[in-house]
């Protein structure tokens, strides 16, 4: 029994981290490239993900210099409903607005004619 | 003084993996701390205590047994590292720190258990390229964006695949730079106004070399990882792992991923000319990150 455990311990939690990445991927929109599924380089990095903010007066990106930044990048990880209303919340409180989208998109690549455009993989619309 | 040097020669380190019981083992260890610290020194700060602690810790325990890749309690206080920065940022760390944290935990299980077979430890790195290859195939397989070739496409488009053709061929510099303007001024447009960019083929034939190379990554991954694992000490199978990491390295200089990959390989090498590339892998994918030429 005890070597058993010994051989088999270790295998059984690296599959189960990749099995809970797998299911992580198809029900909650977390990345390929996250969480110890081994999927690097078989979609588009979460890096390139845009989350853009668009308000009664204004629409903007979230960048770099922005305090949302964290915030920002974590979502774009995983950019599902629940995350991106929970990124509205704390983006209307911080602008003090009272409504507010947020919209996901990433690059997309038509191979046929090489055009690149974006496409939208998540919207939020929030009003208190 | 006279300096030997016959030191410097492959032979004396062909000679010396020949003649030293366990010298592979001992080199894998030495090779995965190499990789560690870099990575470890490398890596940005996440909790300021963490690494302070853990050096202070490092040097003491040096200071009362010098032999520190012989003591698994050294090992434990990297993984408790490791563990740490992996709760703290689970979804936020890359693959291979998932990689570390097995790759210790195997190496502790070896050395507290006392077995006198390396046998575990070799099913255990085993098991781990064999999960590591195939489920990379299978993401890939799974995705419709690396399938159709689209991601294939755009990584070549944008210089971040194959980029050392840089240095051969003057045009795919210029084309790629080309795109990668038209990458930047796109992104700052308001997505909503639905506008799109013309990229150029940096190469005649792209698209069918983007979507069969795409294919080949799928094929050889998935072949090397079950090979190695069925075959570990079989001299094809490591020159198609060693074939595998020179296609990875071409394609993207990932080379903390690929340290990692050469650090198991070594454990299971089947002959001393095999474990001096290995080595040699090592070392340069270690320069590379330590010097930022490669990726972390």
């Amino acid at each position: 029994m005890k070597v058993l455990l010994l051989k088999y311990t270790l295998p059984a939690i690296i599959i189960a981290v990749a099995a809970f990445q797998f299911y992580q991927h198809h029900y909650h929109q977390l990345s390929r490239w996250k969480g110890g599924g081994f999927g690097m380089y078989s979609e588009v990095h979460p890096d390139r993900r845009q989350i853009w903010v668009i308000t009664r007066d204004s629409s903007f990106q979230i960048n770099n210099k922005s305090k949302l930044y964290a915030a920002a990048y974590r979502l774009k990880i995983k950019p599902n409903k629940k995350n991106t209303m929970a990124f509205a919340l704390k983006t209307a409180d911080q602008l003090n607005i009272e409504s507010i989208t947020i919209q996901i998109w990433e690059p997309f690549l038509d191979i046929s004619t090489n055009r690149l455009s974006r496409i939208q993989i998540q919207e939020v619309k929030y009003a208190n | 003084m006279q300096i030997n040097s016959n030191i410097l020669s492959i032979g004396y380190f062909l000679n010396y993996l020949k003649d030293t019981p366990g010298s592979t083992y001992k080199l894998f260890l030495h090779g995965l701390l190499l990789i560690i610290l870099v990575y470890l020194f490398k890596q940005s700060v996440v909790i300021f205590w963490l690494k302070p602690t853990l050096l202070i810790i490092g040097f003491s325990l040096w200071l009362l047994k010098r032999n520190l890749a012989a003591n698994p309690l050294f090992w434990g206080i990297l993984l408790l590292y490791f563990f740490i920065t992996l709760g703290h940022n689970y979804y936020l760390v890359a693959n291979h720190h998932f990689v570390v944290c097995y790759v210790l935990t195997a190496v502790i299980l070896h050395q507290i258990t006392n077995l006198k077979s390396e046998s575990y430890l070799h099913f255990h790195v085993r098991f781990l390229l064999l999960t590591i290859l195939v489920l990379g195939a299978l993401q890939k397989l799974l995705s419709p964006a690396y399938v159709s070739g689209a991601f294939f496409q755009l990584e070549m488009d944008m210089n971040y695949f194959l980029q050392p053709l840089d240095l051969i061929l003057p045009e795919w510099q210029e084309t790629t730079t080309g795109n990668k303007d038209l990458y930047k001024t796109l992104m700052k447009t308001n997505p909503n106004e639905y506008l799109d960019a013309q990229l150029k083929y940096p190469l005649p034939h792209s698209t069918l070399l983007a979507t069969s190379l795409g294919w080949i990554a799928i094929i050889m991954e998935a072949m090397a990882g079950i090979i190695i694992f069925r075959k570990p000490h079989h001299l094809w199978s490591h020159l198609l792992f060693l074939g595998m990491i020179g296609g990875i390295f071409l394609f993207r200089m990932e080379t903390g991923f690929l340290a990692m990959l050469a650090t198991m390989g070594l454990l299971l090498s089947p002959s001393q000319k095999i474990s001096f590339i290995y080595l040699s892998l090592i070392l340069i994918f270690s320069v590379f990150m330590a010097t930022e030429l490669g990726l972390r």
